[in-house]
């Protein structure tokens, strides 16, 4: 009797069974609509206000100016000695 | 639980989690691919042989299975889910649709599985529905008693005793023949 059981664990052949299943969830499934994009984007806006609202408030306004302004200075200032025409030889 | 059948439960696992949160239905084709061979093998020993209508089963229980995804908890394995849909299927269909044991009609792709069925066929006749359903997933599917508790909805004391019945059988009749269980 084991033997007419292990004759029958045989795989069967798949014969395009699988692709023909597929192809029917395909024409099933339900297609992906614009909503599903609503709540990731509100949520993005939302913390990036957040992000930018707790920046201004805890390292204050005026210092990221005065950041902003000197980063700019530094950039100026090394842009200066670089000429697009240099050649070393 | 095999090592082998756990890595198989967590590879099925990350696909269904796939499925579930982008709703990838390629991912679910990969999922028909390894379970389509034991499913419809499965069918196809339960409905005694008939192709046609283990095929059509097997399809019935995969699109079964896509449509209601969110109802897999994960608890059990994805085979005994299925398995369990299938039976499902099968015991609606033979309600209302009794099938013909003529097992003539078997397709090409079950010849390797069709022409040793006459033979199980004939020796798994002794047996009733339930203790047939048993045999199959225990010995062919090797199914373990507590996942065949979960796809028959029986429960485990019921499913030991029946298979242990049912194996008496088996072996009471193969000795009227002069064989071995």
């Amino acid at each position: 009797m084991e033997k007419i059981f292990k004759d029958c664990r045989l795989p069967v052949a798949d014969s395009g069974f699988s692709d023909r299943v597929i192809h029917r969830i395909v024409e099933i499934a339900p297609v992906p609509s614009r909503n599903i994009y609503i709540t990731p984007t509100f949520i993005t806006a939302l913390s990036a206000i957040i992000i930018i609202i707790v920046l201004t408030q805890t390292i204050g306004l005026s210092t990221l100016n005065d950041r902003y302004e000197h980063l700019t200075d530094l950039i100026v200032y090394h842009d200066d000695g670089i000429s697009d025409t240099y050649e070393p030889y | 639980m095999k090592i082998a059948e756990k890595s198989s439960n967590a590879e099925d696992l990350l696909i269904l989690v796939q499925i579930r949160l982008f709703g990838d239905t390629s991912a679910f084709g990969a999922l028909v691919r390894k379970y389509q061979s034991p499913l419809r093998r499965y069918l196809y020993n339960l409905t005694s042989g008939n192709g046609s209508l283990a095929d059509d089963l097997s399809q019935e229980t995969f699109i079964k299975a896509f449509t209601s995804i969110k109802g897999f908890k994960g608890i059990g394995s994805f085979r005994g889910w299925l398995f369990r849909i299938a039976y499902c299927q099968f015991i609606d269909t033979h309600r209302t649709f009794r099938y013909d044991a003529d097992i003539a009609e078997i397709n090409i792709a079950y010849k390797n599985v069709g022409q040793k069925l006459e033979v199980l066929s004939q020796t798994l006749a002794v047996l009733s529905e339930v203790e047939r359903n048993l045999i199959i997933l225990n010995c062919i599917e090797e199914c373990s008693h507590s996942e065949i508790a979960k796809i028959t909805a029986l429960p485990l004391g019921t499913v030991k005793t029946h298979l242990a019945r049912a194996k008496e059988k088996l072996k009471i009749y193969l000795a009227k023949d002069g064989k071995d269980f």
